[in-house]
């Protein structure tokens, strides 16, 4: 059995005014029928168990019920419903610094504090000494305790409270006491005790924290239980969340996704994936798709900037000489045509961004953005039967063999409060001093109507690892490269590479979504 | 806090009252207060070191107060009141002696739950610890105002006798009955912060009641018998008896007192019992 089981736990808090009215008017209130005591539900129906040697991490905003949870974990309070199974002995650390008497010295609520943990005197006498230095309180032993700082005072609760080898540990805001150098003694003392077997729950604002000392979070909101799992993935999610880029309803059906099993795990909401994961749908598949950025769209992913649809990763124009993968992509966007450039068919621009265009792409499809592929599978290893991966080749492979290279470019965007710069999309230039190639003015594309503009300057750059990767470079080496890493891919039959960067290969966005339509054929 | 209970089964022959005991959980409390004698010890010393800082006599003050109280009341009422009783002054010290410790204790007590709000939101304590804590307190300052009691006895020239043991029972049931009033007041305190002014009241007028600093035979009988109603007044009544009349009082004086006590502490445990994971809500 595990050493904490948590089962169904639900507890209802009273609040009102009820506190602060006297007799009289508890009485006329009685009377007058007038007395309301209103109940909420600070957890509802929370659930977890805990293992030795693990550490929970408990996040969630104000009043998500944290403290009233561990409240009930320790004991101090009683479940309205549910169950709080513990074995073995606990030790609750809950807001450290209140609970000391300031009237006493420090070394009289050392003791007190020692006694109210549970500890005998005899431990108290022999680990005093031990416990004041870890606080770094010897100058102020019999000094009344009003005379400490904020920091002091934490900096003793902990180390009074991580003086014991409890089974279980509840750490509620401890970690986060002191300056830099305690707080890295405070986290070394921690993992001794959780290194000794100790069952942990930590409580911490420190998202940071929590991600380097947790095995696996419980996240709550009013007292709900959204999610209960990886650290990495859920820290990510709450993350955003705290950002204000998701809403906690989109976090719910996110979990819901990941918690889910795949028929193909696509990664990378570019064109490819995008291509890939639709027709695979529409075949009656499960896909999940999942992108490292915020946007979808891989490389042509758009933003609105000023009223201005701006292409986040350099201009894209659609082309393509093939009427079916014309149809196709009209599906899913109406194209504003783009004169010149190419000399093919079809050449234009989605009326709303490329964005907007992979979004109606993947309609009904669990697609999942700001998601790292490594942490998803580290978390749910076996989330999919096949993974279509479209991003770099040498990069699932973590470089082993070495960097297959790219053209780099960089782009300098900048807003002015201008109707029109220079009157159209892109402007290429010759000999420029500062090494600019082209100048690209976005609203020209789609011919949008706004006060301002925004402007990019194109510079290419030398390509380096965590650069922008553009077009592959080709060459002997790269091509010889690209070949090693085939061989190692067949070592990897689950993982279909895919793209410009699966496949090491320039394709333009119709070739991409045609690569991927074909492979999607044969699977 | 969740150590596994050992649970002591009563040993086969032990007689019924250890049942019992057992059965009012008597048994667990001992249990409890083993394992929370680290704590309740430091309880006690951060009662007294609280009680006494910053006063130059400390402790002397214990005895003082009530010595300074009863030399006000014998110069007052010796002679209004007292001129035809016998060892006047014993009979104020009597009942000066059981009114300070019962208004001591239960005055003390009654903040015991909101005071340490602190520690049992923080850790799971049980909350009686505070209670017991204050009330050790109050009966080391009665022990050592007894003490100067019975010197007064013997400079009064009244004999120390055989029966003077008997005065164990009304203190053992004073502790007893302080507990209980203080675990109702402080209940009560939780809920209701007016219950400091009313108590302060009510201790006012149960003085009054109390004959402390009159005689009782001057009423009519049938209003002596009222006196008999207020349980204060039975401890010290009990304690005149002892040592100024050296009578040692009826069964029943004593099985009413143990009735009072009973009444008392009951009620005051079913309180903690039952709002015992409610106060949290409330401080």
């Amino acid at each position: 059995m595990s050493i904490l089981e948590v089962r169904n736990v639900s507890i209802r808090y009273k609040t009102g005014d009820f506190k602060d009215i006297g007799l009289k008017e508890y009485v006329m209130r009685k009377l007058t029928h007038n007395y309301t005591v209103n109940y909420f539900w600070a957890d509802k129906n929370v659930t977890f168990s805990l293992e030795k040697g693990e550490m929970l991490g408990i996040i969630g905003s104000n009043g998500a019920g944290k403290s009233t949870l561990l409240k009930a974990v320790s004991g101090i309070m009683e479940p309205t419903k549910g169950t709080v199974k513990r074995k073995g002995s606990i030790a609750a650390l809950l807001e450290l610094a209140s609970g000391f008497d300031k009237e006493l010295t420090v070394k009289e609520n050392t003791y007190l504090r020692g006694a109210m943990l549970g500890y005998t005197r005899k431990f108290m006498d022999d680990a005093y000494e031990e416990i004041i230095r870890f606080a770094e309180l010897e100058n102020f032993q019999d000094r009344p305790f009003k005379q400490l700082s904020s920091g002091m005072k934490s900096r003793l609760a902990f180390a009074i409270a991580s003086m014991v080898q409890p089974d279980i540990l509840i750490l509620d805001e401890v970690l986060s006491v002191g300056d830099g150098a305690f707080r890295a003694k405070s986290e070394a003392k921690m993992r001794q005790i959780i290194g000794g077997g100790a069952a942990t729950i930590l409580v911490s604002h420190s998202l940071s924290q929590v991600r380097q000392m947790c095995t696996k979070v419980l996240w709550l909101e009013k007292g709900e239980q959204i999610a209960l799992g990886d650290t990495q993935i859920l820290c990510g999610l709450y993350q955003q969340f705290l950002d204000k880029t998701i809403t906690l309803d989109r976090v719910k059906t996110v979990w819901g996704w990941l918690n889910g099993h795949y028929d193909y795990l696509v990664v990378g909401g570019g064109m490819y994936g995008a291509a890939f994961a639709r027709e695979m749908s529409d075949r009656g598949k499960k896909c999940l798709v999942i992108d490292g950025r915020a946007l979808l769209g891989g490389d042509a992913a758009c933003e609105n900037m000023n009223g201005v649809t701006v292409h986040k990763y350099g201009p894209h124009i659609f082309h393509t000489d093939r009427q079916d993968i014309w149809d196709h992509v009209n599906r899913f966007a109406e194209f504003v045509p783009y004169d010149g450039g190419f000399g093919e068919t079809w050449q234009g621009v989605p009326k709303d961004g490329y964005t907007k265009m992979v979004e109606r792409m993947l309609e009904g499809i669990p697609t999942v953005t700001c998601m790292d592929y490594r942490k998803l599978t580290d978390a749910f290893p076996g989330i999919a039967d096949k993974v279509v991966y479209t991003g770099s080749i040498d990069g699932f492979f973590e470089y082993s063999l070495g960097h297959l290279e790219y053209d780099s470019l960089r782009y300098e965007l900048e807003r002015l409060e201008l109707e029109n710069f220079q009157g159209r999309a892109i402007v290429e230039l010759q000999d420029d001093p500062a090494g600019c190639a082209r100048v690209i003015e976005y609203k020209h594309f789609l011919g949008e109507k706004s006060a301002g503009t925004v402007v990019a300057r194109e510079y290419p750059q030398e390509w380096l690892p965590g650069r922008m990767s553009c077009r592959p470079v080709g060459g002997a080496r790269n091509t010889k490269l690209y070949r090693q890493y085939l061989e190692l891919a067949k070592e990897r039959p689950d993982v279909i590479f895919g793209g410009r960067l699966g496949e090491y290969r320039d394709y333009t966005m119709a070739e991409a979504i045609a690569a991927a339509r074909a492979r999607a054929a044969e699977e | 806090m969740s150590t596994p209970q050992k649970k002591k089964r009563p040993a086969q022959g032990r007689d019924r009252a250890t049942g019992i005991a057992a059965k009012l959980g008597i048994g667990r409390v001992v249990h409890k207060m083993k394992r929370y004698q680290f704590l309740f010890e430091e309880l006690v010393k951060r009662d007294f070191k609280k009680k006494y800082k910053r006063t130059v006599l400390g402790m002397g003050w214990s005895i003082l107060a009530p010595l300074l109280q009863l030399l006000v009341m014998s110069l007052v009422f010796t002679r209004l009141l007292g001129r035809n009783t016998p060892h006047f002054t014993i009979y104020l010290f009597c009942g000066n002696l059981i009114f300070t410790f019962f208004s001591d204790a239960t005055k003390g007590g009654m903040g015991t739950i909101m005071g340490n709000a602190g520690i049992f939101t923080k850790v799971n304590v049980p909350k009686y610890l505070f209670l017991l804590s204050r009330n050790v307190q109050a009966l080391i300052n009665f022990g050592l105002i007894l003490v100067v009691f019975f010197i007064f006895v013997a400079f009064d020239g009244l004999p120390f006798t055989w029966k003077f043991l008997c005065l164990l029972y009304p203190i053992c049931g004073l502790i007893l009955f302080n507990i209980g009033v203080g675990m109702i007041l402080s209940a009560f305190f939780v809920f209701f912060r007016d219950t400091q002014y009313l108590y302060d009241v009510f201790t006012m007028l149960l003085m009054y009641m109390s004959a402390i600093f009159y005689p009782v035979d001057r009423f009519p009988e049938n209003i002596q018998q009222l006196f008999m109603l207020n349980p204060v007044y039975l401890f010290i009544r009990y304690f005149r008896m002892i040592v100024i009349d050296s009578v040692v009082p009826s069964f029943t004086y004593h099985m009413l007192m143990l009735a009072d006590v009973a009444i008392v502490l009951g009620i005051g445990c079913f309180m903690y019992k039952k709002y015992n994971t409610r106060f949290l809500y409330y401080v």
